[in-house]
Order: C-alpha cells, then structure tokens, then sequence
C-alpha cells in the first residue's frame, strides 16, 4: 500500500474546526446534546471520548496490516468496545458520583460514530503515529463543542459554570431567573444548529457550504 | 487489503488472540480496580445515609464521610422482634450486606408471594438501621433501608423517620437502573422532597405512591411521577413490605409508643 506522505500539523488542525466531527460531519450528537446541561458532565465525557478515540485509532492502526479485512468492523468493535468499559471502570473508581450521572452515556461511547468512522476511515489505512493524532485532535475537535454547548446551557440554564455561581439565582435571593428550556435536551440541538449556522457563514470555513440538492420551486 | 489471501483459519486465530488479549486487559483493570471502587461506592451510600437524614449537610463539600463518622450511628435491627441486636459474625454493622444475607440460610426469611408483590422472595432477618444525631445529641431521625423490584430493576432505597416513628424526614433511591428521565426520576430531589413531613401510617394505612397528584393535604399520599406509574407501583409494593408487620412495623410501633 503506497502511503502519501501525511502533514502532521493538517491532520491535527483539521478536525478541530474546519473538519470537526461534530458540526462537519454531524456525528456524536446523542451524547452531545445528553450530557452538555452541565459543565461537569461534559468535561468529563469529552475527556473520556478524546482518551478511547486516541487510544483505539493507535491500537487499530498499530495492527491494521494483520486484521482480517472480512471481520476487520468486529475487531475495531472489540477494540473500543474494550477500551469503553476500562475507562467507565476508572470512572466507577474515581468519580463514582459522575459516573452515575453519566449512567449509561458512557456505555454508549462505544457507538459515538466518531470513534468508530476514525477507526474505520484513518487508522485502517495510516501508521500509528498520525493515526494517534487525528485521533486526539478529533477528540479535541468534539470536546470543543460539547464544552462550548455546556458552557452556554449552564450558564444560562443554571446560573453557574462548573458549580460555580456566576449568576446569583432569583431562587437565592440573586437576580437572575434561569432558562429552565436550556436543562432539557432540545436546547443542545438549537445550540449545535446555531453553531453550524454561525460557522458556515464564515468567510473562512465557506467550504463547509453544500451545494443545495433540491431547488425550492417558487411560484 | 480486502484482496490479500485470507484463509477462515487464520481469520479466526486473528480474532481469537485479539479477543483474549482484549478480555486480559480488561479483566486485569477491573480487578485491580475493585478495592478502590468498593470504597467509592461505600461512600457514595453514606452520603445519601447523610442526605435523607435531616442533618445539615451541603454536598458540594463533599465532607459526608466525616458528617457519616460523627453524628451517625449504625445499628443491627432484628425486623421481626424490633429490638436492636448485636450478631457475632458482625463485627462492623456498617460492613453487613443485608441484601447479600437474604440468600444465606441462617439469615434467610422467606417472604409471602401471595401477599406482597415487592418482587423478592426472601429478606435478611436482621438488617443495619442508621440513627442520627444532631450535636446535642438529639435523635434527629432513624433511616431505615429498603428495597424491591421497580420496573426494570431493583430500587434500594433509604427512608428516613422522626423519632416520633410516624413523621417521614425524607427518602432516597441510592441504587437503581429504571429508565433516566422517567422512572429514573426518583432519585430526583425535587421529587423525593415531597415525601418529607408526609406519615408512615395513618388509620392502618401505610404512605404510598398514586397515579397522577396526590389529593390535597394528604398525609399519606405522595404525586406519582408522570411517565412513571409502574416504578412508582414498586415503590409502593416495596414501601407495602418493608413498612408492614413483617418489616418495621414492630420497630416502629415502638417508638410511635413511647
């Protein structure tokens, strides 16, 4: 197999805006908008995606001359399958209390399209060293908007930010009446909407624009 | 790579070796996790004990292990006499797994099926009871543990009474599996604070969850959760159980006596 020769600094920067998994490609959006109400929670998912991402893109790549193209969707399963349930184990033993918050999202990593498209479209076809990369800067690249989102939804839903108060609540003799829209999930989905919107209309990232596939008939 | 040469053998070696590799991993961080996560969870239980108490108690300092150390005192209750006792198998009352017992035969008592349909069929004939203390030293509250089959799974859960043995201080689900957002939500605070000052009994009857609001000023009625009837149900068989002759009633009424 002819192997381009890959920039490293491309495969990193890429995912984190111009490719991002997340409002490119529109993967991951189940966990993102049911664990973004607070900040906590975010953080520790996005940490907890980025870690099986990078890790299961360097298992995979390091192996993936020896993988059985016929299986080879079941082995990169097994992989991450594997590396999810170590991390709800650390999760389990150091943050007992987040991990029942998280309940079964973290479980549930195991499906994220993203690990399974990085596997299955990266770390199959490069060596381990780039494949750990565009690992991570995907993860980075989904962390950026879980906490972007969380940040805005406990903010504005909670009136604080990590637990921290920002906004004295109305309820606590403060001022600030919370939007009680931004705890439920939908609110994630007009968030991500939003930052899509904003993105694409960017100078910039106008790439991101697809040609329209209907034209809408006016009459 | 789909047209290199691949015999089924080899496909399956390939498979094989991952999969025992992959399982190895595993197996080891779990194991050598364990202790660590045990503790996690023991703490985890105490600061629900601490939660439902009525003690002061703020959780985002995180300080319940010392709140737990020195204003709650654990206990061993023998349900059928309602007489504390001490057992010389248990040397720390707070280490007893009460439900790990009901399957023991010197602990086991059976549960009738045909009465109660909390979804169990044995209990541990002693079981940890948890009292608090304020700093005078004042009972503030008894907390009893309980459990029963919700819908999908089993809810283990902690009521908290008065001294008085009647008044409800509040009630907890520390454990359970039912669906996040429906069921789920009786664990949710603003839920289980609609427990507290409702009453254990009154006229023979025993605290329950309805289907839909409960009726105004009812002392022994609380709002089922909408989406949420049949975990609610659990509660009640399990609360229909565990409050009844065969569970605390005998603990109970001796303290409503006195």
């Amino acid at each position: 197999m002819a192997e381009e020769k890959i920039n490293l600094k491309e495969v990193f920067q890429a995912p984190l805006m111009s490719l991002n998994p997340v409002i490119l490609q529109v993967l991951g959006i189940c966990s993102a908008l049911a664990v973004t109400s607070n900040m906590k929670t975010a953080f520790v998912m996005s940490l907890a995606v980025t870690i099986v991402i990078s890790c299961a893109n360097l298992a995979v790549s390091s192996i993936r001359n020896i993988i059985p193209g016929s299986v080879r969707f079941i082995v990169e399963l097994t992989v991450i399958a594997s590396l999810v349930i170590v991390v709800d184990q650390f999760l389990k033993a150091f943050a007992y209390r987040l991990d029942k918050e998280l309940s079964v999202y973290v479980g549930l990593i195991i499906t994220n399209c993203i690990v399974m498209g990085r596997a299955e479209a990266f770390a199959m076809k490069y060596p381990p060293l780039p494949s750990l990369v565009d690992g991570l800067a995907n993860g980075l690249g989904y962390s950026i908007i879980l906490l972007t989102v969380g940040t805005v939804r406990e903010i504005f839903g909670s009136g604080t930010w990590f637990g921290l108060t920002i906004f004295p609540l109305a309820k606590d003799g403060g001022w600030y009446v919370p939007n009680g829209l931004l705890v439920l999930p939908p609110s994630g989905f007009f968030l991500i909407g939003l930052f899509i919107w904003a993105v694409r209309s960017s100078k910039r990232y106008a790439k991101q624009v697809e040609p329209a596939q209907f034209e809408i008939v006016k009459e | 790579m789909a047209n290199k040469k691949e015999s089924t053998v080899k496909t399956f070696l390939i498979v094989f070796v991952l999969c025992l590799i992959c399982s190895i991993f595993v197996a080891g961080v779990t194991v050598s996790l364990r202790g660590i996560q045990e503790k996690a969870k023991a703490l985890d239980k105490q600061s629900n004990i601490v939660l439902v108490s009525g003690l002061k108690y703020d959780p985002d300092k995180d300080d319940a292990g010392e709140i737990f150390k020195a204003h709650i005192e654990t206990k061993l209750l023998n349900l059928s006499t309602g007489i504390f006792v001490t057992d010389a198998n248990i040397k720390d009352p707070n280490d007893f797994d009460y439900v790990g017992a009901a399957k023991k035969k010197e602990y086991k008592v059976a549960i009738d099926k045909t009465k109660y349909k909390l979804g169990i069929p044995a209990r541990s004939k002693i079981v940890p009871v948890y009292i608090a203390r304020d700093d005078q030293k004042n009972i503030v509250s008894y907390i009893l543990p309980f459990y029963g089959q919700g819908l999908w799974s089993t809810l283990y859960g902690l009521l908290a009474v008065k001294a008085d043995g009647n008044e409800i201080v509040g009630i907890n689900f520390y454990e359970h599996g039912e669906t996040p957002g429906l069921g789920g939500e009786i664990s949710n605070p603003v839920w289980t604070a609609k427990w507290k000052g409702k009453q254990v009994y009154l006229n023979d009857k025993i605290v329950k969850v309805v289907k839909g609001p409960a009726p105004a000023g009812s002392k022994i009625e609380v709002d089922g959760i909408s989406g949420a009837t049949l975990t609610g149900v659990g509660v009640t068989n399990s609360l229909d159980y565990w409050l009844s002759e065969n569970g605390y009633k005998p603990f109970l009424t001796k303290l409503i006596g006195e």
